[in-house]
């Protein structure tokens, strides 16, 4: 069953960048470039990790993809079609939560609901469901300000997740948090997005943690600095649930931690 | 008694929300139990509530009364009973003027912070706005309001509206923008990833976010305000004269009749409508604002809880829920989703661009071609407009120079009540901001003090000074300094007080002296803060020149040399061809001051004393 899934998902393509190139101007009429000549696929049922030295445009890179940049060269592609503006597959995770600060939790993961024309109702049960599912149950009417930073993080992926997205972007999801908190929530996350009936389809996260990709990650890209550029590919193999003690998850970390050394 | 039962309410209040938060099924607003308190509660809100609805019924009826046979009225009754009824008047026109002002502060910042080529014009066009004092837009349209309301009080009340309106919008439009530049990016990627649509973003991010400023700034607008009262409310432009029934044209009048006693119970009236607003609407609306932007431990305002622990409230919030519920769908449906296009700017799209672009405006709409264009426009009409002034009957090249030389004398005396101010007024800022306890206690108090107009004592003020031998050449500088003297101060107290407890810990590891705390720590930190409030002053300043280098009408008048007293003096007359000339003249040095000082000092401060 597992095999037939697997095998079906690979021939998939659900997002394809080409040739995307992201210059800034630098303001005294300059050019900066962040991105150079990347093209990647997204297949359908993968975890995609980004990771590589800060200023190697891997935010800016997962920003295309969500298409919140919209790239200077290069196309991006969302089941075959051209983006325009925000990709509208996609959940977004952000490095702060970015949650707002006047709304309830309960509001706050309302907030994409509301955008698509879900009415009160609706609304009120499928948010109360996907907060009860990170574990938030009983938070409904807290705000932000009452929150533990995991827990305003788990907001932020309860508001991604209710929209049943077909891709989650997750940018650093877990750096502000601390070390415990960071392995516990990562643990959870790894846990939904390696399940059978898991929502999303696809997931592209950028990540600072070696041992983070290797975990979670299908597929991990290294990505060189000066101008950003994809400087290898890596695929991860190990059957899940992943363990970091077991000799080839270590063996492939290494891999993973030489690569980044020379990009 | 009351304050007792309503303090004990606070913490039944404080106990349910409590409850709210630690109990799991959370009771709605609809099964909220009867109790005294919160009946006692609906009583308050419903019986202050009828009563201030009764005042400003009483007030508005004499707003839109018909004009008497004998036309506009030049004075009103100076029966000291007559105040509590003249004092809603003011405070009704005030009110309309800020709900005018927040409507036009929203719609102007989200149009700069939206669309870079409106920016590029609403900006600069908001500094000179800013620099043309309140007398100038009176001049200039009390025709028009006068011609719209035909036969009714309603276009005098309409034009004081207005002069109102002009002191307090451009700095709220500036605060509005200034927020959502600063919105973080995390958030506006949140909204369009999300794909929130431009109405949900309007109100679920930019007015939350950037409310809190606004109030602040609304509050101190409103001082600025209350400061041209006189002048808004005693129409004397145009050779005219219309008195319309307020505190201001109370103590105008008073003032002209040689009453000082009754100039200071207009003043002590002013004092009791200040402190009443500031319980009624600024304690409760910056409480709110606060608890909008997350922070626990703000201010408190008791009306605020009152207001909350009625069943008024929930009943609100119910009926805003079901409206707010249409207009997302409605007004979401017509204006599209943020970051794209909706269907009326694509339409209007395809008809431009069936439209043949001419070379020109191909060429000048890259966006450093659009500014250049803008820039030799601007210069070709304000030269065209020195030169068509001077070449005006009853005005030559000789007056155009007068005009520049009391120019000069003015910029004199702002600039010097500039640098008092800054002497004065950063060490206490600073001491105030930097302790924790003087602050709580300070600013508020502060606040109300800046709120006074002290234009209303000016006759007062101006007598004294003439007993201690001070001319008005002199005094002019007091008179403009205590109007625009308080941004120095708040801005300066705000950055204080934000200065990051690591910094102060360091001067004291580092055991430094005063003078190396105050040169290393102190003043870097709040140098920004002080560009901005200095600005702030000076515009100020500018403004009040107009009413601080010209005191009193009539008989009583004493002015001094000067392009305020000069534009004053032109536009009661209602000599337009000077009203413009000294206007323009004002607007040129205003602009020219931020373009050469104060701008090149506010990115000094930004690259070189930014605290992140």
């Amino acid at each position: 069953m597992k095999m037939l899934k697997k095998s079906v998902a690979e021939t998939a393509t659900l997002l394809s960048a080409h040739n995307v190139e992201v210059t800034y101007g630098d303001g005294r009429g300059g050019k900066k470039t962040i991105l150079h000549d990347v093209s990647l696929d997204v297949r359908d049922g993968e975890v995609v990790a980004l990771v590589g030295a800060s200023g190697a445009g891997k935010s800016t890179l997962l920003r295309v993809l969500a298409g919140l940049v919209e790239p200077s060269a290069g196309s991006v592609l969302y089941r075959g079609r051209q983006l325009t503006g925000a990709n509208p597959g996609a959940g977004f995770v952000f490095q702060s939560a970015a949650l707002l600060p006047w709304l309830t939790v309960q509001k706050n993961v309302e907030v994409g609901l509301e955008a698509r024309g879900i009415g009160a109702q609706a609304r009120a049960e499928f948010a109360r469901e996907a907060i009860a599912s990170m574990g938030l149950a009983g938070y409904e009417d807290s705000y932000p300000r009452d929150l533990s930073g995991g827990q305003r993080q788990r907001v932020g992926i309860a508001r991604a997740l209710v929209l049943h997205p077909d891709m989650l972007f997750m940018d650093e999801p877990f750096s502000a948090l601390d070390a415990p908190t960071a392995e516990r929530l990562r643990r959870e996350v790894a846990g939904l997005l390696g399940s059978e009936d898991r929502i999303v389809r696809s997931v592209v996260i950028v990540t600072h943690g070696i041992e983070e990709a290797v975990e979670m990650a299908d597929r991990v890209i290294v990505m060189g600095a000066n101008p950003g550029h994809i400087f290898h590919e890596l695929p991860i193999d190990l059957p899940r649930p992943r363990d970091a003690r077991d000799p080839a998850f270590q063996e492939t970390a290494d891999a993973l931690r030489a690569l980044l050394g020379e990009a | 008694m009351i304050r007792v039962a309503t303090l004990s309410l606070i913490r039944v209040q404080a106990v349910s929300r409590f409850e709210a938060l630690t109990s799991r099924p959370v009771r709605g607003d609809a099964q909220r139990s009867f109790t005294a308190r919160s009946l006692a509660a609906d009583a308050l809100v419903l019986g202050l509530g009828t009563l201030t609805v009764l005042i400003l019924m009483r007030a508005v009826a004499g707003a839109v009364a018909p004009i008497a046979p004998a036309g506009v009225p030049a004075r009103i009754s100076l029966d000291p009973a007559l105040l509590p009824l003249y004092a809603a008047r003011s405070v009704l026109r005030m009110l309309v003027a800020l709900a005018c002002s927040f409507v036009f502060a929203l719609a102007y910042g989200l149009a700069c912070a939206r669309s870079r080529r409106l920016c590029s014009i609403l900006l600069p066009l908001l500094d000179v706005l800013q620099s043309v004092p309140v007398l100038g837009f009176l001049s200039a349209t009390v025709t028009v309001w006068l011609a719209l309301f035909p036969g009714s009080m309603l276009g005098v009340e309409a034009a004081s509206i207005f002069a109102i309106f002009t002191s307090q919008a451009w700095n709220m439009a500036l605060s509005f923008y200034q927020s959502l530049a600063g919105e973080p990016a995390e958030l506006d990627e949140m909204a369009r990833s999300f794909r929130l649509t431009r109405w949900q973003r309007f109100w679920t991010l930019d007015v939350p976010f950037g409310l809190q400023q606004l109030i602040w700034n609304a509050m101190m607008s409103m001082g600025g305000a209350w400061f041209f009262l006189s002048a808004s409310e005693f129409i004397s432009v145009n050779g005219r004269t219309m008195a319309l029934p307020g505190i201001g044209s109370f103590a105008a009048l008073a003032a002209e009749a040689g009453r000082m006693d009754l100039v200071g119970l207009s003043a002590l009236a002013m004092c009791a409508v200040i402190l009443a607003l500031d319980i009624l609407l600024w304690r409760p609306l910056t409480a709110w604002s606060e608890r909008l932007q997350g922070s626990s431990d703000g201010r408190r305002s008791l009306v605020l809880e009152v207001l909350r622990s009625s069943s008024v409230a929930g009943a609100m919030r119910r009926a805003m829920r079901v409206l707010a519920e249409l207009l997302n769908r409605v007004m979401g449906r017509l204006l599209g989703r943020t970051g794209i296009c909706p269907w009326w700017e694509l339409r209007v799209r395809a008809l431009a661009g069936r439209v043949a672009v001419p070379r020109v405006v191909r060429a000048i709409r890259g966006r450093t071609g659009l500014d250049r264009a803008l820039g030799i426009l601007a210069a070709i009409a304000l030269g065209s407009a020195c030169v068509m002034l001077a070449s005006h009957a009853g005005f030559g090249y000789r007056e155009l120079g007068d005009v520049l030389g009391l120019g000069a004398v003015t910029f004199a005396r702002v600039a010097v009540v500039t640098a008092l101010c800054s002497l004065i007024w950063v060490p206490v800022g600073v001491k105030i901001g930097m302790n924790a306890r003087l602050m709580r206690v300070a600013q508020p108090l502060v606040q109300l003090v800046a709120s006074f107009p002290v234009s209303l004592l000016f006759p007062w003020l101006v007598l004294a000074m003439a007993r201690a031998g001070i001319g008005l050449g002199m005094g002019s500088l007091l008179l403009m300094a205590l109007g625009s003297q308080w941004y120095i101060l708040f801005n300066v107290i705000a950055a204080a007080s934000a200065v990051p407890a690591e910094l102060r810990e360091l001067a004291d590891i580092m055991r430094m002296s005063a003078g190396q705390r105050w040169r290393q720590v102190y003043l870097p930190a709040v140098a920004g803060a002080w560009v901005s409030g200095a600005l702030a002053t000076a515009g100020g300043a500018w403004n009040a020149s107009v009413v601080a280098e010209v005191v009193g009408t009539g008989a009583n008048a004493v002015s001094t040399l000067g392009l305020g007293s000069y534009i004053a003096a032109a536009t009661t007359t209602g000599d337009a061809v000077h009203a413009a000339a000294g206007i323009a003249v004002m607007c040129a040095l205003v602009v020219l001051t931020n373009v050469l000082v104060w701008k090149p000092l506010q990115n000094l401060a930004a690259r070189r004393f930014a605290l992140n």
